[in-house]
């Protein structure tokens, strides 16, 4: 029966093909899925005999995702995609939409589960492997496992009830970063590490436009006043006051158009909190970021951030949680936005990098700045003794060992350092982005992760 | 009356008014309180509910220019008082009508200019809501439209009402209750553009059998 569910949320819930155009979609890992967790959606679309250009628009809950979508004529193009809820409903609504027009429209249907419900992840190699399905929750085949490690967070075990095969070092690389990431929760490491929260921004103008346009304000009076000193010390004309009166105000108006266009007002920034979690026994970090954008000018803008598997959040109209991809799947921050303007977003990704290096060697730890950047307000874990200054140059290292008495119980990060600058910074086609704020570094004791699809 | 006495009389009265401090302290205290405003409140007012900055912007423009318009006509000069047309009309040989047109015209072309002397600002406000254009000059007209009718009922006040004083609290009264009374938006500026006309008109039309003789207390 399992089974049966399984094929049929691989297989797609509904297919609806338009004229131009057919979408397929599956959701939930296996079909299944919680709120408040990352459920993955795979979509496949394919054009007919005309290219496509289109947008692809998911729906679910109180979740929406948009994705730029070009096809050329006959082919097919497979996408995995990730949404997270709060608000779950039994189905993720997909369309495929051009001018504002539905070309293709699909619904994957998923099983919602209560957040205590335990979930145990059978993973078969193929279809045609057997497997005793009374363990399992679920069973999903090999090829189909997600590619990031958020395609896991519904599941609380992964197991491989047969040979462990099947899979591309994508999958194993996001089945070990899940994993590693599950064994800092059940120890109580991740809960113990201090969280982001929303940078502060003072309200008013940005820092970058008050100069501005107080300078303007004060240019502008000026001027204003000395063609009426010109008039009233009698050296000058009613018909050229006018005219300077028009000239004046025109230029005024003009600069004032120019504000985000030209010179150094044109860059867009960025204020954020970021958090990097380098997880013990993989090549991968989580990163964490809440964030301001500032924008410039009166304009449509697209702020990248440099990460296939991440996603970033906006806060849309009525609690709608809006997350925007471009066409290579790399998460923006887009739209039509105002001079001075700001949107506050919540981001996540997963990065190859480990500013810190963690071994450890019976009761001693040795840390190593391995990010070529100088880290600062370096902190030790709990438990831990060492004589290290606040700061720790790139190269340098760090020998500390667990004090007498320790207990040597898991009380967070062994290591805090922030660094200034982020780990991912937002790009812009057209516009320099300034990034301002701090990131976090938090690095675990170094115990090898099993579990991926090789263990 | 020809056209030219007329323009000269309208020239006259802009020189005059652009040789008294009072229009061009009105514009410079215009432009420092909208450069503050934008520098503190740039971002929109924090209300519950807030309108759009440039709606915002425009209210506090509007509250603004209701007050500074008479006050910036019946300092200029260019409102003549009764007496002063009636010399005028005596020693240039021409029509009281003629005069008071000058006036009304004059007042309306330095209220226009105190008025638009505000628009970078509204261009930066239009700029920080993300709105169109449109909507630039959607929030702009009634408050030129304004300027027109305090012009006309400045101009008035100040031919009608004898003390000084009374008469540029009178027209603030008036302007600031038109403003009450008039619809939001385009249809407020239709409205008091027509309002401005009509007190115009019907000033005009009468100063001829008004406006010969001097008042008694001359």
């Amino acid at each position: 029966m399992k089974i049966l569910f399984v094929i049929a949320g691989l297989v797609a819930a509904s297919i609806v093909p338009v004229r131009g155009a057919t979408l397929d979609a599956a959701a939930g890992l296996g079909g299944l899925a919680k709120a408040g967790r990352w459920t993955p959606l795979t979509v496949s679309i394919a054009s007919d005999r005309d290219a496509l250009d289109a947008e692809l628009v998911v729906v679910w809950g109180d979740a929406r995702l948009q994705r730029p979508v070009t096809l050329s004529p006959g082919s097919r193009k497979t996408f995995e995609l990730y949404l997270r809820t709060t608000d779950p409903r039994g189905a993720i609504d997909v369309r495929l939409q051009s001018d504002g027009r539905d070309l293709a429209a699909a619904s994957a249907p998923v099983r919602v589960l209560g957040a205590d419900d335990r979930v145990t992840v059978c993973v078969l190699a193929d279809a045609a492997s057997l497997v005793d399905s009374t363990a399992c929750t679920v069973t999903v085949l090999a090829r189909a496992l997600p590619r990031s490690p958020r395609g896991y967070e519904v599941a609380d075990d992964v197991v491989w009830p047969g040979t462990r095969a099947g899979v591309t070092p994508e999958q194993d690389a996001a089945l070990r970063a899940w994993r590693s990431l599950e064994a800092l929760d059940a120890s109580g490491d991740l809960g113990a590490t201090p969280q982001v929260s929303r940078p502060l921004v003072p309200r008013g103008l940005p820092a970058t436009l008050t100069p501005v346009v107080a300078g303007i304000g004060i240019v502008y009076v000026v001027t204003l006043l000395a063609a009426a000193a010109l008039l009233r010390s009698r050296r000058s004309r009613l018909s050229w006051i006018g005219a300077a009166f028009a000239v004046i105000t025109a230029g005024a108006c003009a600069v004032v158009g120019g504000i985000g266009r030209v010179g150094g007002t044109r860059a867009v920034h960025v204020h954020h909190v970021t958090l990097l979690q380098q997880l013990p026994g993989t090549q991968a970090s989580v990163v964490t970021l809440r964030g301001i954008a500032e924008f410039p000018a009166f304009d449509y803008f697209a702020l990248r951030l440099p990460s296939a598997d991440g996603t970033v959040e906006t806060a849309g109209a009525r609690g709608m949680s809006s997350g925007v991809l471009d066409a290579d799947g790399f998460p923006l921050v887009a739209g039509v936005f105002g001079v001075a303007g700001r949107q506050a977003f919540a981001g996540e990704a997963v990065v190859d990098a480990r500013p810190l290096g963690v071994e450890e060697r019976g009761g001693t730890i040795t840390i190593e700045n391995r990010s070529g950047r100088t880290l600062r307000d370096c902190r030790l874990g709990h438990g831990l003794s060492a004589k290290i200054s606040r700061t720790l140059a790139p190269g340098a290292r760090v020998e500390a060992s667990w004090r007498e008495g320790s207990d040597e119980a898991p009380g967070g990060p062994v290591i805090t350092c922030v660094s200034d600058e982020p780990p991912l910074a937002f790009a812009e086609a057209r516009r320099p982005v300034v990034m301002h704020g701090e990131t976090t570094i938090a690095a675990y004791r170094g115990a090898p992760t099993r579990g991926g699809a090789g263990d | 009356m020809t056209e030219r006495p007329l323009t000269t009389l309208v020239w006259r009265a802009l020189l005059g008014a652009g040789r008294t401090p009072a229009v061009w302290m009105a514009m410079g205290v215009q432009i420092a309180f909208l450069s503050l405003y934008m520098l503190v409140w740039g971002d929109g007012l924090p209300l519950v509910g807030a309108r759009p900055v440039l709606e915002q912007f425009a209210t506090t423009q509007w509250i603004f220019l209701g007050l500074a318009l008479p006050w910036v006509a019946a300092r200029s000069g260019a409102a003549w008082r009764r007496d002063e047309v009636a010399q005028l009309a005596a020693l240039g040989a021409v029509q009281p009508s003629s005069i008071v047109t000058a006036s009304v015209a004059a007042l309306a072309v330095l209220l226009l200019a105190t008025a638009a002397v505000g628009l970078p600002f509204a261009v930066l406000a239009q700029q920080i809501s993300a709105l169109p254009l449109m909507e630039l000059w959607r929030t702009q007209l009634p408050l030129y439209a304004l300027s027109l009718c305090a012009a006309a009922v400045t101009a008035t006040c100040m031919l009608v009402v004898a003390n000084p004083l009374l008469a540029w609290t009178t027209a603030t009264g008036v302007t600031c209750g038109v403003m009450i009374a008039v619809p939001p938006g385009l249809a407020g500026a239709v409205v008091l553009a027509a309002l401005g006309a009509a007190i115009g008109v019907a000033l005009v039309s009468g100063a001829d059998r008004r406006f010969w003789y001097l008042s008694e207390q001359a």
